[in-house]
């Protein structure tokens, strides 16, 4: 692998867009994700004819209308694209860095010169929250544990139990981790809530599943999609960055480096985040919960295949 | 049809077996690799340690372990009433498994980290008529 990234080529990602995350029971998947493309598109100030492929994550389109493949051509049919080369990626929270991740790869090694990367759900069902968080339930491998009652959110929970044990973190640690992002929620129109809130809020606020309050918690019934479209940095021509800054959209100046040579992957990806606007098209996709980053990632680490059944009762219950 | 008892099934095939003796623990029906000894539960044929094919052999395990975590949860699926307590059980034998606890207040206080629980047979939840035991 270490050979591979030192001989891809540079990779910048020159266009995001995103539809806003909420509740928009009057949209199709397709609506969600054709608002999201062409943002890119034109934050891109490309001709869309210049795409190579697609790559687009969706998890729970199968579950609520029982089509399960050609899920792509589904979600891209309204943008004009459907001639396009197009994959279907899958993955939970995931999804869409997945597909980001595939894009970045696709022209990064010189496969296609230019990839489209989307991510897109559409999860609310008017008057049945049920069937939201069933769906999301149908990202936890179904097993025997998830018929006696494992939830992902109980899962993640226990996760971060075992974190705050090993590292000293405490459940203040996640409210300002939630009120940091309520924060930028609020500043962001594109947001679900825009609404900021305080850490002690957040702690007096009903409990989930300790140590989660509900404000660490995004809603499961929510629909929204977001896109951003990578190409190589030789891709973007210094005409283009001249034209596109003429125009005032700036997108080409702030090309963001998403991979280089090796060593300079992840660490450059993170630094372009908190720089600036991309970070939207890698939020692609869905829920996380206010633990964030941190709280999705080892996901109970050691509680996988192997972590099943029983049930069982204390020996010394006090 | 009142007064007959519930129908009962378990919760998943060939998951567990009943104590031969009053008094004695269940048997959580596993399987161990003949080569590097690894212990899984639910049983399967090829090993997830060593990755070797058709490498293991059913192996009863001792529902008795520890509470490696768990979470009073406040909210559950279809059929299962809250709050009820999930855990991951570290069990003597080895395999880390899913559980719900039961015997105790479904409350943050009444477990820790740590403590000894041993396994019980139990209805989880009803499918229809049919009650489900785990």
């Amino acid at each position: 692998m270490r050979q591979v990234l030192s001989r891809m080529d540079e990779v910048v990602v020159i266009g995001v867009g995103m539809h806003r995350f909420g509740r928009f029971a009057d949209k199709r998947l397709g609506d969600l994700a054709r608002d999201a493309v062409w943002l890119a598109i034109e934050d891109a100030g490309i001709d869309p004819r210049l795409l190579d492929i697609a790559y687009v994550a969706n998890c729970y389109h199968g579950f609520f209308t029982g089509q399960c493949d050609a899920i792509a051509p589904v979600a891209l049919g309204y943008t004009g694209l459907s001639g396009l080369a197009m994959c279907h990626v899958s993955g939970g929270t995931g999804a869409a860095t997945l597909a980001f991740h595939d894009a970045v790869l696709a022209v990064g090694s010189g496969l296609y010169r230019m990839a489209l990367a989307v991510g897109v759900e559409k999860q609310y069902v008017p008057g049945d929250p049920v069937r939201s968080i069933a769906a999301i339930n149908t990202s936890l491998e179904h097993v025997v544990a998830t018929d006696m009652g494992m939830t992902p959110l109980a899962e993640l929970a226990m996760g971060l139990r075992r974190l705050m044990q090993e590292r000293g973190w405490t459940r203040k640690d996640f409210a300002h981790i939630t009120a940091k992002n309520r924060q930028h929620a609020a500043n962001n129109p594109l947001a679900e809530i825009q609404q900021a809130i305080s850490v002690e809020e957040i702690l007096a606020a009903r409990e989930v599943a300790w140590p989660l309050t509900r404000p660490m918690c995004a809603s499961a019934a929510v629909d929204g999609a977001a896109a951003a479209i990578v190409c190589t940095r030789h891709c973007a021509t210094p005409d283009r960055r001249r034209a596109a800054a003429r125009r005032g959209d700036g997108a080409w100046q702030h090309a963001l480096r998403v991979t280089g040579r090796s060593g300079q992957t992840q660490r450059s990806a993170l630094h372009g985040c908190r720089a600036g606007r991309v970070c939207v098209g890698l939020r692609a996709g869905r829920r996380r919960p206010a633990g964030s980053r941190t709280a999705a990632g080892p996901r109970c680490g050691g509680a996988g295949r192997n972590a099943r059944l029983l049930r069982a009762r204390p020996v010394c219950a006090r | 049809m009142s007064g007959n008892p519930p129908l009962t099934r378990p919760i998943g095939e060939g998951l567990f077996a009943p104590a031969e003796r009053s008094g004695d623990l269940p048997w959580l029906l596993g399987s161990r690799c003949q080569r590097c000894a690894e212990v899984v539960f639910p049983a399967m044929q090829d090993c997830p340690a060593c990755v070797s094919h058709n490498s293991m052999l059913g192996y009863r395990l001792r529902g008795r372990g520890r509470i490696d975590r768990f979470v009073v949860a406040r909210h559950g699926p279809q059929g299962f009433t809250p709050p009820y307590i999930q855990a991951f059980v570290q069990l003597d034998d080895g395999p880390l498994v899913y559980s719900l606890i039961d015997g105790c207040e479904p409350r943050e206080d009444a477990l820790q980290a740590g403590q000894t629980v041993e396994m019980s047979i139990a209805p989880v939840r009803r499918d229809g008529e049919v009650e489900l035991i785990g």
